[in-house]
């Protein structure tokens, strides 16, 4: 064997490991459900408040929460050949957790304890920046990075400017990096771990 | 500088598909046999007789689990198994850089 070949070996190992590093299969369609919910909820409630109708709110966040949580149940039980690997639980782990945080933010504390909502949001969003940061090692997807870096501007964005339009800039932020991540994911990004 | 000899390599990861496994594993901590196969782009077969050999060398785990109600074989790398692939790369390494 020469030298060449023992480098040859090497690259071959780390592009497997690479590879293997980008089956989470996320398909984005949970990114495109929540993308697209929580960005025409912040538009409605944007609407509703700027026109004095604030008293619907809890019903249209309600309807939101129950109308997306139902469809990612439905394609969380059709998803079918989930990979078994410990970066894909991990995947899922960081995504349930931050899931779970942004819901219970905005259900308790924005809608049935009305917190103030800029500290509310800008939560949220510094939750959205990391579990993407944090995605985009493991899945070695470097646009990740750039949707996290958008998500913290996001977050000063709710941070400086007035109250009244922190549901517009959410609104802007789900539909630029959430929806569109998802789309992207959906339609652009093939993983390694499919049949080929 | 140190002769480079491939018998010094280890013989059980000296192969490419069984390399690749190693790798995934590596990386991922487990993985089921599924993925892996889509991974190293490998026939049922021959997904097997590589198994077989890591698992014969104590290189490999095997366990069964269900997913989504359905059984699923998942792999991962033993102490040794793990060990003798730093093992492989550090020769190789050590090679590349006349040590």
């Amino acid at each position: 064997m020469k030298k060449n070949e023992a480098i040859e070996e090497l690259l071959f190992i780390k592009k497997v490991i690479d590879d293997s590093r980008r089956i989470t299969r996320d398909d984005g369609i949970i990114h495109i459900i929540w993308g697209a919910a929580v960005s025409i909820g912040s538009l409605c409630t944007w609407i509703l408040e700027s026109r004095s109708f604030g008293n619907l709110l809890g019903y249209l966040w309600g309807a939101v929460y129950i109308i997306a949580f139902a469809l990612t149940i439905v394609h969380v039980n059709r998803a079918k050949n989930r990979p078994h690997t410990l970066a894909s639980q991990v995947y899922g782990y960081i995504w349930f957790a931050v899931g779970i945080s942004a819901m219970i933010t905005c259900i308790l504390g924005i809608i049935i304890l009305r917190l103030p909502l800029k500290p509310a949001l800008t939560t949220i969003s510094i939750l959205l920046a990391g579990a993407y940061f944090v995605s985009s090692k493991i899945a070695d997807y470097k646009w990740m990075r750039v949707v996290a870096a958008g998500w913290w501007l996001a977050a000063m964005l709710i941070m400086v400017f007035d109250e009244s339009f922190s549901y517009p800039i959410c609104a802007g932020a789900t539909f630029a990096l959430e929806l569109l991540s998802g789309l992207y994911l959906k339609f652009f990004v093939r993983d390694a771990g499919s049949a080929s | 500088m140190k002769s480079y000899d491939y018998k010094d390599l280890d013989e059980v990861l000296h192969s490419r598909i069984r390399l690749a496994i190693a790798s995934i594993l590596v990386a991922n901590g487990e993985v089921d046999f599924v993925t892996l196969k889509n991974l190293v782009k490998a026939t049922d077969g021959n997904m097997n007789t590589h198994l077989k050999k890591l698992e014969e060398s104590a290189y490999i785990n095997v366990k069964k689990a269900f997913q989504d109600r359905k059984p699923v074989t998942i792999y991962s790398l033993t102490a040794k198994g793990r060990d003798s692939f730093k093992e492989y790369v550090s020769r190789l390494e050590g090679f590349i850089h006349g040590k």
